[in-house]
């Protein structure tokens, strides 16, 4: 579209291709950033080890002890999986408020963070596996299981005929409520030392990721965003009112459904794996809109790296703020988005 | 864009912000470097008065220190201070003179004001060095600070690794058969007081071999180092933390650390998360044993422990020593109590309660529970909580109301004014708030006096049958006579431990707090 012949280049022609400029470049920027943040994700750790020794155990797979082993299968899938999150998170963010037309909607909002949580109470204060998997991994199974049963519950639901985005939206809000109480009935069960677990899942963490959980996430996060990036024409006429979106024609209840469920299976995936990470999915879309719109092709991309650079950098401090200690990401995501957060209230507050 | 430029204000702010709590973080403590200062210039007279200054337990604490021509110390004067009135005071007489007549700062702490004493031996340290002579000639050893005890690890005071000779296969708590190189050079624990199983096989060397603890919620790690570090060395340079309280493990610090084992209790989900990383370890060769104290048998769990580590360790004979004390221990208590002709009196124990907070209590299948039942204790929850399902048959919080019914003859708590190893803490006042509340006044128990406190985590340590004794002692005086569970106590730790029992208050009463009651 944008390739057209040069030759009747009008003025509106060239400042529409300056505006594109800029937005690639300033998604240029980012990306760097994010590279930085990448690198000194994989050089700091709770163990010190050298520049020299990080660069022969990625090159040439050879150090003292188990040096290879800490930045091969430990902090490389560490600092990956913390882009991945981040992506995920925000992408999920930026579509469902795109949808759901409603600045506060995150992938929290529809309840999946409170049924995560719940399945995780449900491994560690019942010790019940689900799924029937082994211990080591019937918490992540649990919490899965029921990120899926509350992301089928709002595809059914988002089925039926005449169902408007408040509707979802309550609907969402009362799984929410349903699964905090159903967790806390368990939390009043619990004895001290599962309650602290619980508290500890809850704040998220990146200490558990493999390799395995990493290649699961990547794979679902790039088909989700694959077949996104597909509609983004159609999600960026979501943003007029559903009567204009379907005068252009696009048929809105449609996409409507096939957003929940990605965003919901892109959420399930990344609350499961690490616990819950609060305000990545709310601020990170945002703050992309803020700088480039509502111009999906630009929209969703900056959302998913600005998901990826916020968790990035909040994986970086967790682990500066206490030398040798490792701070839960969620505490950090949570204290450096808030006013983040806070700061775009400010900011819009004519508009609201 | 002027939007954009406000946030971009805002968002520099939170990251000012950000950063300048990491600056206070890291701030730089003033350490005196020990062999600083020393005495070059022979002919200068160092007389006249000095200062200096650090931190105590709550504030600075300042102090004159006055010197004679050759730079011995003539007198010590502590300056205005927030330390505990009482036993602070007692603290800085104490050291003042000792550090004057020895003329040296290698002296001992005033037992229950150690940070006081501490702060006051920096401080002359401080000034000694300000006065140009030095600490060399006064024996000054920075004491390890509870807040930074945490130091630097230095590669090169990792233990040595042994030639393995033999390999065994140990059958752990889990029922898990686990192969293992003999003998095992290093060892890695997930909470500081695994180690008092371990002490008694090896001494020191326990320490020595030590390369990696997990942290608990009372800084076990600090404690342990602030009171160990001084009896066997520096340990802490090579012990690194491989997870925060209850959290799951941070991998890379054991990897780092190549721990030959991974020893795990069951406390805090540490057996899970040891377990979710296994594959990850044994993949580095690092083996994982799983025990269980108190696990489900107070009785036997701490002889279950040892038995293993005798193996892990090559120390079974030492084990079989320390199994047989216990067992004589809970032996003693059976015969003791199991005469038919005894009726059992009731007991209510509450975990960490205030008068405005009802703490949680225990059946006699878990915890604190399992001890007053070794006792021979009536447990008023039995009746109520053994057989619900959403107790699990274990703790929750009773209805006061049905407490006031019950009346029982003694009250056991734990948690309240907990003693644990508070020998590197400063003492506080022991309160008894509980009594404070509705009706409690009414109370026999309260009304006897019977209302007695444990320091929390020893039913959970291998001096478990110590509360276990002493219970019984007060719940069966009679039959108790001329058994005295301080002396055993005692015994214990004069044949299996570095300590004395002083490192903690291990029991507290009603009567003993006697300011508690109005």
């Amino acid at each position: 579209m944008t390739d057209r012949a040069f030759e009747d280049i009008s003025e509106n022609r060239a400042l529409y291709n300056s505006l594109i400029k800029k937005r690639i470049s300033l998604i240029s920027i980012l990306f760097a950033g994010l590279v930085v943040l990448f690198l000194f994700n994989i050089s700091i750790g709770s163990s010190s080890i050298s520049i020299v020794q990080i660069l022969r155990a990625l090159f040439l797979n050879q150090g003292e002890g188990n040096n290879v082993m800490i930045v091969k299968d430990v902090r490389l899938p560490m600092a990956l999986m913390a882009i991945a999150i981040g992506a995920a998170l925000g992408i999920g963010g930026c579509e469902i408020q795109t949808i759901l037309r409603n600045p506060i909607a995150s992938p929290y909002t529809l309840g999946i963070s409170s049924a995560a949580s719940f399945g995780a109470a449900v491994g560690l204060i019942l010790n019940n596996s689900i799924l029937n998997l082994p211990e080591a991994l019937a918490i992540t199974g649990n919490a899965f299981f029921f990120t899926l049963v509350v992301s089928t519950a709002i595809y059914i639901f988002s089925l039926q005929r005449q169902i408007g985005k408040t509707a979802i939206i309550l609907f969402g809000i009362a799984l929410n409520f349903l699964f905090s109480s159903l967790t806390m009935i368990l939390q009043y069960i619990a004895d001290e030392n599962q309650l602290q677990s619980l508290m500890f899942w809850n704040f998220g963490s990146l200490l558990k990721t493999t390799w395995t959980k990493f290649f699961i996430v990547f794979a679902v996060l790039f088909i989700c965003m694959i077949i996104l990036f597909k509609n983004a024409w159609k999600l960026t006429a979501m943003t007029l009112d559903d009567t204009k979106a379907r005068s252009i024609g696009v048929d809105v209840s449609k996409v409507r459904r096939l957003v929940i469920l990605i965003t919901s299976l892109i959420s399930a995936v990344a609350v499961s794996f690490v616990g819950t990470i609060g305000f990545v999915g709310l601020v990170a879309p945002h703050i992309a809109r803020l700088t480039v719109g509502e111009d999906q092709r630009f929209f969703m991309p900056l959302s998913a790296l600005l998901g990826g650079f916020i968790l990035s950098l909040a994986f970086l401090l967790s682990k500066l703020i206490i030398p040798g200690v490792i701070l839960p990401i969620g505490l950090v995501t949570s204290v450096i988005g808030i006013p983040f957060f806070m700061a775009i209230i400010f900011s819009k507050m004519r508009c609201m | 864009m002027k939007s954009s430029k406000k946030l971009f204000a805002l968002v520099s702010l939170v990251l000012v912000i950000v950063l300048a709590l990491c600056g206070c973080e890291q701030e730089e403590q003033t350490q005196i470097p020990v062999n600083e200062g020393a005495n070059e210039d022979a002919d200068k007279s160092f007389a006249g008065t000095y200062e200096g200054s650090a931190e105590g337990y709550s504030g600075g604490v300042p102090v004159t220190v006055e010197l004679n021509e050759d730079g011995s110390i003539v007198n010590i004067k502590v300056g205005d201070n927030q330390e505990t009135d009482g036993i602070g005071n007692i603290a800085e007489e104490k050291i003042t003179r000792s550090i004057i007549d020895s003329q040296s700062l290698n002296v001992d702490a005033v037992s229950g004001a150690t940070v006081t004493g501490d702060a006051i031996i920096e401080a002359v340290a401080n000034a000694l060095v300000s006065a140009g002579v030095g600490t060399d000639s006064f024996n000054y050893v920075p004491a390890a600070r509870l807040e930074e005890a945490v130091v630097e690890i230095n590669p090169e005071a990792m233990p040595e690794k042994k030639e393995i000779t033999e390999t065994i296969i140990i059958r752990d708590a889990k029922g898990r058969e686990v192969e293992i190189g003999l003998p095992i050079s290093s060892y890695a624990i997930s909470t500081m007081d695994v180690i008092d199983y371990i002490v008694p096989l090896k001494g020191e060397e326990a320490f020595h071999m030590l390369v990696g603890s997990g942290q608990d919620g009372g800084h076990g790690l600090n404690k342990y180092a602030k009171l160990y570090t001084p009896i066997v060395g520096n340990y802490m340079e090579h012990v690194g933390q491989i997870s925060d309280h209850n959290a799951p493990f941070d991998l890379e610090m054991i990897l780092a650390m190549q721990p030959d084992v991974l020893i795990a209790n069951s406390a805090m989900a540490a057996h899970r998360y040891a377990l979710e990383i296994e594959d990850q370890l044994t993949q580095a060769g690092i083996k994982i044993v799983l025990i269980d104290v108190p696990g489900k048998s107070l009785k036997n769990s701490a002889q279950d422990t040892m038995t293993i580590l005798g193996q892990l360790f090559q120390k079974e004979e030492r084990a079989a020593e320390v199994n047989e004390f216990i067992d004589q221990q809970y032996e003693l208590i059976a015969s003791k109590i199991s005469k038919e002709a005894l009726i059992a009196p009731t007991v209510y124990y509450e975990k960490s309660g205030y008068a405005d907070i009802f703490g949680s209590t225990a059946t006699s299948k878990s915890g604190w529970g399992l001890v007053v039942d070794i006792a021979g204790g009536k447990n008023i929850a039995d009746d109520l909580l053994l057989d619900t399902a959403a107790s699990g048959g274990g703790g929750n919080t009773l209805d006061p109301e049905y407490v006031l019914n019950a009346d029982p003859d003694f009250i056991v708590v734990s948690g309240i004014n907990d003693g644990w190893l508070d020998s590197v803490s400063e003492k506080r006042d022991c309160k008894f708030d509980i009594i404070n509340r509705n009706g409690w006044s009414n109370l026999k128990a309260v009304k006897n006096n019977d209302l007695y406190e444990f320091a929390h985590s020893t039913s959970r340590s291998i001096y478990a049958f110590y509360p276990s004794l002493k219970l019984a002692a007060i719940l069966y005086p009679e039959e108790f006579e001329g058994i005295n569970p301080e002396a055993v106590l005692d015994e214990f730790f004069e044949r299996f431990t570095l300590v004395d029992k002083s490192i903690s208050t291990w029991f507290n009463s009603l009567e003993m707090c006697e300011g508690a009651k109005q």
